[in-house]
């Protein structure tokens, strides 16, 4: 009990700190396609079910990896979105591995405790930041989809509104 | 518990101070920019690992979240945050660079990478219709300064900036 009240303390001293800002620049409905499409850096990373997840074994899905952590402001504003579009079209074939960077397992098993709606995709961590390095992302959040063969076809740096139809069209086309 | 105390210090301190906050838009990028008082700034980071002590150096400045976006419809945009600078009095400062911080503060490599992460990126290549990013940005100037900032980006090689004046750094 008591511990939960200290995580809680420090998510609100956090997002104080920030001053929760997010809204400032809103949440994009646009992800750019990466033309020519090129292989998708390997992704072998634990999840906070103490799974090791790696994105080879995934081929023949369309994969989403989001790269974010706790305490960013645009990323937890568009963790509600991308668990909508993961719920809309898991069965159909979309795998989201949302990849926490430099933090261990307290906040963000607080995170996903408290975000509605609850979050059901796979969470990585990624503590050392190598694995975001590897993919060439730089700041956070930063999201790329992987088509079926495993090549990056999409990209996004900074929040999205992933259920708008722009997006979710771009996704549903690649299942195809 | 004197850790749970200062927590909430920090956190109603941290949600109840907006010092200053201003946005403009120029050839398709709009900048934000919002003062973060330097207690917050302090709760920030002893919660990602610095100590007081390691992070004072960098909670003593002006600190400010800003963000940057692309709203342009087809140009690509590119910066380097080291071009980007204040002015105060004819005089132009230098925004710091992150190894400059890494060495003030001493930081252990856990904090560091929260440290990095939460800056603005030093350098980005943000494609049109909305790439952003969202970081601290500090300003190596005494509290209670008042100064312009000026953001530099190019556009195919070609010089683009937005100035905007009369910041305070609210003490």
């Amino acid at each position: 009990m008591l511990n939960n009240i200290y995580k809680s303390l420090i998510i609100l001293a956090l997002l104080g700190a920030l001053n929760l800002k997010a809204n400032q620049a809103g949440l994009t409905k646009h992800f750019t396609e990466v033309s020519p499409s090129k292989v998708a850096p390997s992704l072998k990373l634990e999840d906070t079910e103490e799974e090791i997840i790696n994105i080879e074994d995934l081929k023949g899905k369309v994969v989403i990896v989001n790269f974010w952590a706790t305490w960013c402001p645009p990323c937890r504003k568009e963790m509600g979105s991308l668990e909508r579009l993961y719920s809309g079209l898991k069965d159909k074939g979309v795998v989201v591995l949302a990849v926490n960077v430099g933090e261990d397992e307290d906040p963000v098993l607080s995170f996903m405790n408290d975000v509605e709606p609850p979050l059901t995709f796979n969470v990585l961590y990624d503590k050392d930041s190598k694995t975001m390095q590897k993919w060439g992302a730089i700041g956070l959040p930063s999201t790329f989809v992987v088509d079926k063969k495993g090549d990056i076809v999409y990209k996004a740096i900074g929040g999205r509104d992933f259920d708008d139809k722009n997006i979710l069209d771009k996704i549903i086309s690649l299942l195809k | 518990m004197n850790k749970t105390v200062l927590l909430i210090f920090f956190a109603i301190v941290g949600i109840s101070t907006v010092s200053f906050a201003e946005q403009k838009t120029k050839d398709g990028v709009t900048f934000t920019i919002n003062q973060i008082n330097a207690t917050a700034v302090g709760a920030f980071y002893i919660a990602r690992g610095f100590s007081l002590e390691e992070i004072e150096p960098y909670s003593e400045t002006c600190v400010y979240t800003t963000t940057l976006k692309n709203n342009n419809e087809i140009d690509t945009i590119h910066y380097l945050r080291k071009n980007w600078f204040a002015t105060k009095d004819g005089i132009s400062y230098p925004i710091r660079t992150n190894d400059y911080w890494l060495e003030a503060t001493k930081a252990n490599p856990s904090a560091w990478i929260a440290f990095r992460l939460a800056q603005m990126p030093e350098e980005q290549v943000y494609e049109p219709k909305g790439d952003w990013n969202q970081g601290m940005l500090s300003v190596d100037l005494p509290l209670g300064s008042s100064f312009d900032i000026t953001v530099v980006w190019d556009v195919k090689g070609k010089h683009h900036e937005l100035t905007i004046e009369g910041i305070n750094c609210v003490k």
